[in-house]
C-alpha cells in the first residue's frame, strides 16, 4: 500500500477549538477554593476515531497540581464540518494548563501578590501525595516547590523583575510568565485501545546478544534505544549487543505500540522484568558450574564475575550452559500500580498510574506598536522520576518547548466561514523556526515514582502545555500596565495588537 | 499534477516562440521555489514546464550607467556580487531585501529576483522594491522587446502585465544621481513569515547635508506596491522629525488595503505606518555621507 498524501492535505487533519468560561472561589491570601469551568469543544467531524475524548481530558485534568477539592465542570462537545480532533503530542492535557495558569495569575493580579507566591500556597506537597484530585486522579509523587525553586533559580527570576522595572520605566514591555504542567501518564482503560499493560519478550543467545521483541513501539523518540538501555543494564551486556524489535507483529508478542508516555514504562519495564529471569537461570547455572551463591555473582560487560572480582565466563558461554540449544529467552507483561478501573462512590476512575510535572518559565518582549512577542528567555524544570536517558528526555522536551511557543504565538489552523481550511501550507501556517526561538534551558528534577518497576513515570508529552501558559501568562504580565487581559492562544502579532486596541478603546 | 512536458530552450527566441504556441498552459520554471510546491499539489491541472536555466539570463551587467539584472539571477548574487559587494552599493534595497529573505541559504540560492516579480504576491519584498527603484521590466514577445515600468507592471495581487506569450528577461536599474541613503525595513510575523509589510525608503541629500528629496514605497499593504508622497514632510530638516506624519501620509495612502490568512487588511494598515516610521530613521541615520544628522 502506498499512501500518497500532500502538504494541503496533510494539513487537513486536526481541527481544534476550545472556549473555558471559568468561575474562581479564592480567599484573600490567594489560595484556591473553588472553581466551575463550563468548556465547549469544537471536536470537528465525528468520526471513529477517539479524538472528540480529550474534551474530557481538559476538565480530568484541570485541576493539575494545585491543592482544590471543590472542582465541577461541565463539557460540551459539539461536532463541525472541520476536521476531527485528533491527538498531537499529548491526548487532550495542554489546555487545562492554559486555563489553570491564567487562573493563578489573574488570581494574582488581583491580589496583588507576585504570581511565584500564588503558586507556592497552592501547589501540593510532597508531603501530601499520593493526593487524590477532585476529578479522581491519583498523584503518585513530586515535589512541585523544589521544581518551582529550581526553575526560578535557572531562569534568573529576580533579575528579569529588575530588568523588567527598569524597562518600563524605558517603555518596553517585557513579562515574565510562570506555569505548572502535570502530564498524567500510561492511561489504563478497560476494553479499549488504552489497556494500561504491555509485553516483552528477551532472547539471549550464546553469542551473548540479547533481542527484545516488545509489543511497544517508538514514534522516533528514541524510546527504542531506552529499552536496549534496560535490558543492557539488567543482563551486563553493552548497548551494542542489544538489538529491540517492534512493530513486527509476527514476531513480537501482542501489544498496544505508543501513546500516552507508555513505551519505555510498560515496554521497557517488561523487559526489565523478563531480563531479570534470564539473568536468575544465568546466575543459577553459573553458581552451580563455580560452586558459589547466586547472589555472590554478578553479569557485568559481557561476562558473569565472581564476588572476587574474578572473570568466570563470557555470558554467551552461560547462556550455552543453560541451554544447550544456544538460547533462553523469556516473555513478561508488565503494568505498573495505582490504577482503577472501578469508580469509586464520587463515581472517579484513575486511569493514569503516574503523573510527570514541569514548570515553565518564560520572559517575553512585547512590541505594542506591531503586537509581535519576543520571546527573550524560557526555561524549564522537569520531573519525569527516574531517567533512562537524560539526552532523549531533553530532546523531546526541546522539540515539546519549541512545538508549545509555536502554539502560543504563530501556530493557528484558520478557515473560512464555510470551514474550508486556509492555512494549507508552511507559509500560513506558521511553525517557529530556529532564529524565533530562545536558548531553551532544561533542568531537572528526579522524584522516582514509587508505583512504576523502575521508578520511571514517562516522558515525551510534557511540555506543550505549560509551555504555552507560561507565554500567555508572560504577554499578560508585559502588558499589564495596559490593562490587557490574555484570554485565547495564539498570541499572534495580529491578535495581540487587536487585544491592546481593544482595551483602548474600552471595549 | 502531470507536467505533459518539459522543455529547457538555451535560445531566447525559442522560449518565446514556446510561450506563442502553449501560452496558458506553460508554468515558466525560474528558481522554483513557488511553483514546484505548486506542482506537487494534488489534483492541479496538467502543465508543460518551461525552465529558463539555460538561456543566460543569470548576472549582473553595467551599461550606461543601467544595472541590467538577468531575470534568473538568484537573491545570493546580490549579496556576493562583485568583488568588493559593489552590487550591494549598486542596489542597496534590492541587497538589504535579499539578505531578509526567509527561507536560509537554500531559498537565497534558489530564489530569483525575477522569479518573484513574476510571481506578485503583495506579501513578499521584490514587487515593492522594483517600484521604489524605478526599475524597468523588458519583457520579449512575439513582436519584440517592450519595457514596462515596474509601477505599472504589478496589475493585481499576483497577476502581472506580462502577457502568456511573453517572458521577463531582464529588469533594469536606472541611475540615479546624487547622494543617497536608504532604509528597508521588512516586519514578519515569526521566521517562517511571508512578509506582512515592506518599507523603503530613499532620502536625497545635497552637498551641504541638508535632504533634498524623499520617496516611500509599501508592499503587502495593498494589492500592488504603494508610493506614498513623503518629500514635503521630511525635506529641508532631520526627517525624523516628519515620523509622524509620514505614519499618517502611509494610513492615508492605503485606501484599498489588503489581507490574506496571515494578516487581514486593518493589521497591515495598522503597522504599515510604523514599518514606514522605522525605515526613515534608518535611511535618516545612513545619510547623508560623512555627516551624521
Amino acid at each position: 500500500v502506498a499512501w500518497i498524501e500532500d502538504r494541503r492535505e496533510c494539513f487537513l487533519a486536526s481541527g481544534r477549538q476550545q472556549r473555558h468560561r471559568v468561575e474562581v472561589g479564592f480567599g484573600s491570601d490567594g489560595r484556591l477554593c473553588a472553581i466551575h469551568d463550563d468548556i465547549v469543544t469544537d471536536v470537528g467531524a465525528a468520526t471513529a476515531q477517539p479524538g472528540w475524548a480529550m474534551s474530557g481530558l481538559a476538565a480530568l485534568t484541570l485541576p493539575t497540581g494545585y491543592r482544590l477539592q471543590a472542582f465541577s465542570a461541565r463539557v460540551r462537545a459539539v461536532v463541525t464540518n472541520k476536521p476531527p480532533w485528533i491527538a498531537s503530542r499529548g491526548f487532550g492535557k495542554e489546555a487545562a494548563n492554559f486555563v489553570m495558569e491564567r487562573v493563578l495569575d489573574m488570581v494574582a493580579n488581583r491580589l496583588g501578590l507576585d504570581p511565584v507566591e500564588v503558586r507556592r500556597r497552592n501547589l501540593l506537597r510532597s508531603d501530601e501525595m499520593p493526593y487524590r484530585t477532585a476529578t479522581g486522579l491519583n498523584i503518585d509523587s513530586g515535589d512541585y516547590h523544589r521544581v518551582l525553586d529550581h526553575v526560578l533559580r535557572e531562569l534568573g527570576y529576580e533579575e528579569w523583575r529588575r530588568r523588567q522595572a527598569v524597562g518600563r520605566r524605558e517603555g518596553r514591555h517585557l513579562g515574565v510568565g510562570l506555569a505548572f504542567e502535570l502530564t498524567p501518564e500510561a492511561s489504563n482503560n478497560a476494553g479499549v485501545m488504552g489497556t494500561g499493560h504491555d509485553t516483552s519478550t528477551v532472547r539471549l543467545d550464546c553469542d551473548g546478544r540479547a533481542v527484545v521483541l516488545t509489543g511497544v513501539t517508538s514514534p522516533g523518540g528514541g524510546n527504542d534505544t531506552g529499552i536496549a538501555q534496560i535490558v543492557a543494564d539488567e543482563l551486563g551486556l553493552t548497548l551494542r549487543a542489544v538489538d529491540v524489535i517492534q512493530g513486527d507483529t509476527e514476531r513480537c508478542p501482542p501489544g498496544f505500540g505508543n501513546y500516552s508516555g507508555r513505551s519505555t514504562l510498560l515496554g521497557g519495564s517488561a523487559a526489565a522484568l523478563a531480563a531479570r529471569e534470564l539473568r536468575a537461570r544465568l546466575l543459577a547455572v553459573v553458581a552451580g558450574r563455580a560452586e558459589a551463591q547466586p547472589d555472590a555473582l554478578r553479569l557485568d560487560r559481557g561476562a558473569v564475575w565472581s564476588a572476587s572480582g574474578r572473570r568466570l565466563m563470557e555470558i554467551g558461554e552461560a547462556v550455552a550452559l543453560a541451554d544447550p540449544g544456544g538460547a533462553i529467552e523469556a516473555t513478561c507483561q508488565y503494568q505498573p500500580e495505582n490504577t482503577s478501573l472501578v469508580r469509586d462512590d464520587q463515581g472517579r476512575l484513575q486511569p493514569y498510574p503516574t503523573y510527570s510535572n514541569a514548570i515553565m518559565a518564560a520572559v517575553v518582549d512585547v512590541d505594542t506598536s506591531t503586537g509581535r512577542v519576543q520571546v527573550l528567555d524560557f526555561a524549564v524544570c522537569h520531573d519525569c522520576g527516574v531517567m533512562i536517558n537524560p539526552a532523549l528526555v531533553e530532546g523531546q522536551m526541546r522539540g515539546a518547548v519549541a512545538m508549545g511557543l509555536g502554539g502560543a504565538l504563530s501556530e493557528a489552523l484558520a478557515y473560512d466561514e464555510q470551514g474550508a481550511l486556509t492555512s494549507d501550507r508552511f507559509k500560513t501556517y506558521l511553525l517557529p523556526r530556529a532564529p524565533d526561538l530562545p536558548q531553551i534551558r532544561i533542568v531537572h528534577e528526579v522524584t522516582p515514582s514509587p508505583f512504576t518497576l523502575l521508578g520511571n513515570k514517562g516522558a515525551g508529552e510534557a511540555g506543550v502545555g505549560g509551555t504555552e501558559a507560561a507565554v500567555a501568562n508572560a504577554v499578560a504580565d508585559a502588558l499589564a500596565p495596559l490593562g490587557v487581559k490574555v484570554r485565547s492562544l495564539p498570541l499572534s502579532a495580529p491578535a495581540v495588537l487587536a487585544m491592546i486596541n481593544s482595551t483602548k478603546r474600552g471595549t | 499534477v502531470t507536467i505533459v512536458g518539459y522543455l529547457a530552450p538555451s535560445e531566447i527566441e525559442h522560449a518565446v516562440a514556446i510561450l506563442a504556441e502553449h501560452g496558458d498552459e506553460v508554468s515558466v520554471l525560474s528558481g522554483g521555489t513557488m511553483l514546484l510546491p505548486e506542482l506537487g499539489r494534488i489534483g492541479a491541472s496538467d502543465r508543460i514546464v518551461l525552465d529558463i536555466a539555460r538561456l543566460g539570463l543569470r548576472g549582473v551587467t553595467l551599461r550606461d550607467g543601467e544595472v541590467r539584472l538577468g531575470v534568473a539571477t538568484p537573491y545570493c548574487d546580490l549579496l556576493e556580487g562583485g568583488a568588493n559587494g559593489e552590487l550591494a552599493a549598486l542596489l542597496p534595497i534590492l541587497a538589504s531585501a535579499c539578505a531578509g529573505i526567509t527561507g536560509g541559504a537554500a531559498i537565497r540560492r534558489q530564489g530569483t529576483i525575477g522569479g518573484s516579480a513574476c510571481y506578485a504576491n503583495p506579501s513578499s519584498d521584490v514587487p515593492a522594491c522594483l517600484v521604489s527603484m524605478r526599475a524597468r521590466l523588458l519583457l520579449h514577445g512575439p513582436a519584440g522587446v517592450r519595457a514596462v515600468p515596474a509601477g505599472e507592471f504589478f496589475a493585481d495581487a499576483f497577476s502581472t502585465v506580462c502577457g502568456p506569450d511573453e517572458l521577463l528577461a531582464e529588469i533594469v536599474f536606472p541611475h540615479q544621481p546624487g547622494i543617497h541613503s536608504i532604509g528597508y525595513r521588512k516586519f514578519k510575523l515569526c521566521e517562517s513569515s511571508w512578509p506582512i509589510v515592506t518599507a523603503a525608503v530613499t532620502l536625497q541629500w545635497d552637498d551641504a547635508g541638508s535632504c533634498v528629496a524623499a520617496e516611500l514605497t509599501i508592499g503587502g499593504a495593498t494589492r500592488t506596491p504603494q508610493a506614498v508622497a513623503i518629500a514635503d514632510v521630511v525635506c529641508g530638516r532631520d526627517p525624523r522629525l516628519g515620523l509622524d506624519d509620514v505614519a499618517a501620509r502611509t494610513g492615508e495612502a492605503l485606501t484599498e488595503p489588503w489581507g490574506d490568512v496571515l494578516a487581514n487588511a486593518d493589521y497591515r494598515v495598522a503597522v504599515a505606518g510604523v514599518i514606514a516610521g522605522r525605515a526613515l530613521v534608518d535611511a535618516a541615520e545612513a545619510g547623508p555621507p560623512g555627516r551624521s544628522p
